[in-house]
């Protein structure tokens, strides 16, 4: 058991740096727990993706693939093929250097996406990066992952060393104390993932200089020129061939890579040398028993001749290299690529737990300084930061779906300007955070603001795309019914969240109190 | 005056101040990417396993380490223990490059 001078030097430490990080944290996890939800965001934001998923929705390209790789020229040497999926409907055909064309798998039309843009899902995953913030950002972003890794140990070892003592001791812990342990304690497993991985992406890739310096003796420092060629190795492009030669149709490639590959779940195909006479045909994947291993970066694959469909090599797990899969169940970790909506959902309740103890956390250093005197100016100032941070940050995002439709998609610099909007009505909150002298006031007007944003983002959706939450419903277009159904749930639940907020909501925290001291 | 600062670095801290935290940070850091960079240095194998678990296991070291450098009571036994970490693993790099060469 830790000595009582070491113990205090640990709740020091605890406090002085979660202060320290809690910002950039707060701010990372409020966003990385919408990244769950990415996917489906993406499918919102672009209209070419609201496709119904009728009877007949199947893969089968066989009498389009011929008439699109001649319309646009596609380079024959390697076309790459996306079948429809939970992210995304449409299918996608593209090859090296050329813009990619997407097609409705129900009637197999191209979809017109030239003005389409997916201005939240990326602008959200920026932020919970930090690649908003130019040359430092990820790797604050990293730094506060290590130092939550140091935070989550602390606790942990402070929840030991108290034990004993909180026995003995029968008096009643204050209400921040309490939930931020008690949420604190529940979301270790799920925030060790995050932090674990979180500060390898962020801060580690970063500064990879010092590793790959010392591995080659100090003869390259590009971590990426080292590693790419074990990890990232893509399949050479074949031998050029002039002779001509029909392959067979992708459908009856597709059902043989199936049957002699029965666990490869298909998310990518490549065709080498289209309709000649070495064409081949490479279906990748995750395996389905081993979706962690087999992620994004180790996708596993089974090659066939395209002209007679004979299997020309497999790749299995056990063949492929350990750091890859390492990096895979990293990956997976952190993205979850290929999960589908249960496990985003249980991911997205435990992030949000977190950011409750991360709040509780904080409220439990504010309430001790209200009764610092000497502190008050800076203390204030904090406490109005993090008050905007934790609000502002519904506000902003509400403010972000409403804007994606309400500015055409034909507006040139649209990303620019919504992101200029966001920075702006964030700044406007925290002056009226610092200017308003009741807390309660800020919360409403927070929660008010984000309500009618979630709201109207809704209908504006569904103006501009002509098709309304019943709509959506009506035919049978699951994933935008339900974005629809959430953005106003979550309009309602803010709206009466708001209205609840009696005027004393937290008045300690206002500024009279200091004048009343 | 030297015996001075030696007192008031020995002097133990019944409450962490901000260079004890700083020292804290700062030397657990700078021997944890020492201690893996000279991991990495060594292994013998592909540069994907020289250099990734190295990058992994920096992060995890890093808050091990200022665990050890926070329980120390003054500022002597701290800048002792980083200083003597440092040394040890500066000659293990000065080693490695000798049989290198």
């Amino acid at each position: 058991m830790l000595e009582k001078l070491n113990i205090k030097y640990l709740i020091r430490a605890h406090t002085v740096i979660g202060l320290f990080c809690i910002f950039l944290f707060y701010i990372s996890s409020f966003f990385g727990s919408i990244t769950f939800f990415l996917p489906y965001v993406n499918q919102w934001e672009l209209p070419s993706t609201h496709i119904e998923k009728t009877l007949n929705y199947t893969f089968n390209i066989d009498n389009k693939l011929n008439e699109i790789i001649n319309k646009y020229k596609l380079d024959e040497k390697n076309i790459e093929i996306t079948p429809p999926s939970f992210k995304d409907p449409r299918i996608s055909i593209s090859s090296k250097d050329q813009s990619t064309i997407f097609l409705n798998p129900n009637t197999n039309e191209e979809l017109d996406t030239f003005y389409e843009n997916n201005s939240i899902a990326e602008f959200i995953n920026e932020i919970h990066f930090g690649e908003n913030i130019p040359l430092i950002g990820t790797f604050l972003m990293g730094l506060s992952s290590t130092a939550i890794l140091f935070l989550i140990l602390s606790g942990i070892i402070l929840f030991i060393s108290n034990k004993k003592k909180r026995k003995q001791n029968q008096t009643p812990k204050r209400f921040w104390f309490k939930w931020h342990r008690n949420l604190g304690l529940i979301v270790i497993p799920f925030l060790l993932i995050f932090t674990i991985t979180g500060a390898f992406i962020g801060m580690m890739l970063n500064t990879s200089t010092i590793f790959s310096l010392n591995a080659t003796d100090y003869k390259e420092s590009n971590l990426r020129k080292l590693v790419s060629p074990i990890l990232f190795k893509q399949k050479d492009n074949l031998e050029k061939n002039e002779i001509n030669t029909q392959m067979l149709d992708l459908s009856i490639l597709y059902k043989k890579a199936q049957e002699n590959y029965e666990n490869l779940e298909i998310k990518k195909i490549n065709i080498y040398n289209y309709n000649k006479e070495n064409s081949q045909i490479v279906f990748s994947g995750y395996l389905r028993d081993n979706r962690a291993l087999s992620g994004n970066i180790n996708r596993v694959n089974i090659t066939l001749n395209s002209i007679n469909a004979q299997v020309l090599s497999k790749t299995y797990l056990e063949q492929t290299h350990g750091i890859k899969q390492t990096l895979s169940a990293f990956y997976f970790l952190h993205f979850m690529p290929d999960e589908t909506i249960g496990v985003r959902v249980l991911f997205f309740v435990l992030g949000v737990l977190l950011l409750i103890s991360l709040v509780f956390g904080y409220l439990l250093w504010a309430q001790k300084k209200l009764h610092n005197i000497n502190d008050f100016r800076l203390s204030n100032f904090i406490n109005r930061v993090m008050l905007t941070i934790v609000l502002a940050s519904f506000t902003c995002v509400g403010f972000l779906f409403f804007t994606h439709y309400l500015i055409n998609n034909e507006f040139l610099q649209k990303d620019l300007f919504i992101k200029g909007m966001f920075y702006i009505l964030f700044f406007i909150l925290l002056f009226y955070s610092f200017f308003e002298n009741r807390v309660s006031k800020i919360v409403k007007v927070n929660l008010y603001l984000s309500s009618v944003f979630f709201f109207f983002s809704a209908f504006i959706h569904g103006f501009q795309t002509k098709m309304f939450i019943w709509d959506s419903y009506a035919k049978n277009i699951d994933v935008i019914f339900y974005v629809d159904l959430i953005l106003i749930l979550s309009s309602i639940i803010l709206f009466f969240t708001a209205k609840k907020i009696s005027l004393n909501f937290m008045s300690n925290f206002n500024y009279d109190r200091g004048l009343k001291c | 005056m030297i015996n001075k600062f030696y007192l008031y670095l020995n002097e133990p801290k019944t409450k962490i101040g901000w260079v004890h935290g700083f020292l804290a940070c700062i030397g657990s850091a700078v021997i944890a990417y020492l201690t893996m960079a000279l991991i990495s240095s060594i292994i013998n194998a592909d540069y994907a396993f020289k250099i990734i678990p190295s990058m992994i296991g920096t992060p995890i070291l890093i808050c091990i380490i200022s665990f050890w450098l926070l329980f120390c009571k003054s500022y002597f036994e701290i800048i002792k223990k980083i200083l003597y970490i440092m040394s040890l693993l500066l000659f293990m790099f000065f080693i490695k490059g000798f049989f290198y060469a």
